[in-house]
């Protein structure tokens, strides 16, 4: 299981696939680039073509498709990065970019290499919306470097499943405005090596260092019950007064997960609860109903059984 | 003008063109049990009245009639992968039995047995300039197949079965071209015998997936790219376009989640509307113009199934599979029609 959808709306805007007969640019318009099936030339030659256009001085978001060969070759991601750090000055009015809207259909996302994205941190001091999909299995994965940026309100990485090291930057990132962080810790067995210990600094600090902090997903989680009981005890207490929504969303969450939940009086203190795609039972989503706050526990999940043995997979576990 | 149907007494296919019969105030079909074709107990010829019209439909999922095909005199499992590649042989010898009767099918038997071959259906398209996935050929082995892979610069592909259907015997595979390998699959393999299963299952092994396209390649494969396909609601979808009498008709997209978007395995549905008003209609008029282009490669059928997909972008369409039997889409209506009331129709009834 995977992603299925290509974006249709980013940051408020429709998403439309930019080609050379696409007509005039709209400034009110997220516009992907993307290879397709049997195009000609490479990704860097259509983002070329793309920045001739008459207004693309005007466009503040942009979404990166399918660039080639998404595992390795020639055209990586690194390759992207550059070109897309180069155009700088192409696009003054870049503020949202997101890197990697690939399906399950056109690649792994396990297998998506992916690269150091910080020289679009500093080509791009505007940003202030930033997502990455792609995987942390190889050699050459995912670094934000030292980031420090001054506007940035969101951050999303999507894998399927997260390196410690990346974890490691963001807890340490400087980001003032920073109001929406989302990350998908995924599984071990696709590169998610971060146990709740490795969060230790976002569960109890995060309020402190991005005072703007309002949501916070760590989604997709094989170890979601185990992060519950870190959300649900007395160091996490001030990040949930801080924020109002905690989104623990298409992970292993099940019983002992939401009972911590339950029994954590800071809980009641968020505006929204979402952990749809869950194993939790009926009984105790009943339970979670009584708080008081908004609660998302759609698309509940059975374990699969092989004899006595039970198992949990998260949502984006291919 | 009266009906005569080839198929399996009881069967929800017979059933439902005698309904459609009934709609228009006609008598039910004159039924000729496949069974009894196959088996010599009957011929075509003592059922057939000059003037009448002969639909043949499918054997389905009758496991004597199968037995019989193959005629290696026992019955099946249930899901056994059952020799399709004799099992076609034996249909291909009914149909030249029946190609020999004088008079007139609704689809030509000849074109059906081209229909029932993935390799020969694709390559009349492909001579007639149609887009398909690229061939990869017969594999019977994973390093063939990397091979065939490599040497067109593909990453990702569908291994199947020559002359299976309802992606029975369906492998997809991909790998990310520095060695791991992933697959996706409805065989089970238990002990020496293959059986299809409506769950799909994954494998990473380079060991198991090799050991799989051994398994399979003694039942005549075809392979070819596995094209992305684009998404809807959450999904990847194709879609199932049926042409009757050279015109579009019914069309279902079929949603899934994994690489197998037929709709035994229990995925998800939407309807022409939806798909037309996600898509626009640029991307219909080609869709249309497609189905139409394929169905004139079989000028002999009246009508035929088209497993059709865009790829991301909705700009891009590609013809993977045809069908001589694709018109089975209980429920789907064209301009408040039934696939086989629309049928009925295109053959001139009420009459």
């Amino acid at each position: 299981m995977g992603f299925y959808n290509n974006l249709e709306t980013w940051q408020g805007l429709s998403v439309v696939d930019w080609t050379p007969e696409s007509g005039p640019l709209s400034a009110e318009t997220a516009y992907r680039i993307r290879l397709e099936w049997e195009d000609e030339g490479t990704w860097a030659d259509r983002f070329a073509q793309f920045l001739e256009q008459p207004g693309v001085k005007t466009i503040t978001t942009l979404v990166v498709g399918a660039w080639g060969a998404l595992t390795d070759g020639d055209e990586t991601l690194t390759s992207v990065v550059e070109v897309l750090a180069g155009a700088r000055e192409h696009l003054p009015a870049l503020t949202a970019l997101f890197l990697g809207d690939i399906t399950s259909e056109e690649c792994e996302v396990s297998w998506i290499a992916l690269a150091d994205v910080s020289p679009l941190f500093h080509a791009y001091p505007k940003f202030e919306h930033f997502a990455v999909r792609g995987g942390m299995r190889d050699e050459v994965g995912l670094t934000f470097g030292v980031l420090k940026h001054a506007h940035l309100k969101s951050l999303a990485v999507e894998t399927g499943g997260l390196a410690v090291s990346v974890i490691e930057e963001i807890s340490i990132a400087e980001l003032p405005e920073l109001e929406h962080l989302e990350l998908y810790l995924g599984t071990e067995r696709y590169g998610g090596d971060a146990t709740p210990d490795d969060l230790h600094t976002i569960l109890t600090q995060a309020h402190e260092k991005w005072p703007k902090l309002r949501y916070l997903g760590l989604r997709d989680y094989d170890r979601a019950d185990e992060l519950a009981g870190h959300l649900a005890s007395k160091s996490s207490e001030p990040l949930l007064h801080h924020i109002e929504t905690l989104d623990l969303s298409l992970g292993t969450l099940g019983n002992s997960g939401a009972t911590a939940l339950l029994e954590c009086p800071a809980i009641t203190t968020l505006k929204k609860l979402d952990i749809h795609y869950h194993f939790v039972t009926e009984a105790t989503v009943t339970k979670l109903m009584t708080l008081g706050i908004e609660l998302d526990a759609s698309d509940p999940q059975e374990p699969d059984k092989d004899g006595d043995e039970e198992w949990r997979y998260v949502a984006v576990s291919e | 003008m009266r009906l005569v149907v080839i198929g399996n007494p009881g069967s929800n296919r017979v059933g439902f063109l005698n309904e459609a019969l009934q709609r228009y105030g006609q008598p039910d079909a004159v039924l000729v049990p496949w069974r009894e074709l196959i088996e010599g107990r009957t011929e075509l010829s003592a059922h057939v009245q000059p003037g009448d019209l002969v639909r043949i439909e499918s054997l389905g999922r009758d496991a004597a009639v199968e037995a019989a095909l193959v005629g290696v005199g026992y019955v099946a499992e249930r899901g056994e992968l059952f020799f399709p590649a004799r099992w076609y042989a034996g249909f291909c010898r009914v149909l030249a039995q029946l190609a020999a009767t004088p008079c007139h099918f609704t689809s030509a038997p000849c074109e059906i047995i081209t229909l029932f071959d993935k390799r020969a259906t694709q390559q009349r398209f492909a001579e007639a300039g149609l887009t398909i996935p690229r061939s990869l050929g017969a594999h019977g082995s994973l390093p063939e197949l990397a091979e065939a892979m490599s040497t067109l610069g593909v990453r990702q592909a569908f291994v199947k079965l020559a002359h299976g259907s309802s992606a029975s015997g369906a492998l997809a595979i991909r790998t990310d071209g520095k060695g791991r390998w992933k697959g996706y699959t409805t065989v089970e393999q238990v002990g020496g015998t293959l059986f299809n299963s409506r769950r799909i299952r994954e494998i990473e092994s380079t060991d198991a997936l090799d050991s799989l396209l051994c398994a399979l390649a003694p039942h005549t494969l075809h392979a070819e790219e596995w094209l992305p396909k684009a998404s809807l609601q959450n999904s990847a979808f194709d879609l199932r376009a049926l042409v009757i009498g050279g015109k579009l008709h019914h069309v279902v997209a079929r949603l899934s989640q994994s690489p197998m978007t037929n709709l035994h395995l229990l995925n998800k549905r939407a309807d022409a509307a939806t798909v037309r008003e996600r898509v626009g209609s640029a991307a219909w008029d080609a869709l249309t113009e497609l189905a139409e282009r394929a169905a004139q490669c079989f000028p002999k059928c009246l009508h035929l199934g088209l497993d059709v997909m865009w790829l991301p972008g909705f700009r891009k369409l590609a013809l993977l599979e045809a069908k001589a039997f694709g018109d089975l889409l209980p429920g789907t209506l064209h301009k408040g029609k039934t696939t086989y009331e629309a049928q009925l129709e295109a053959l001139g009834f009420p009459c």
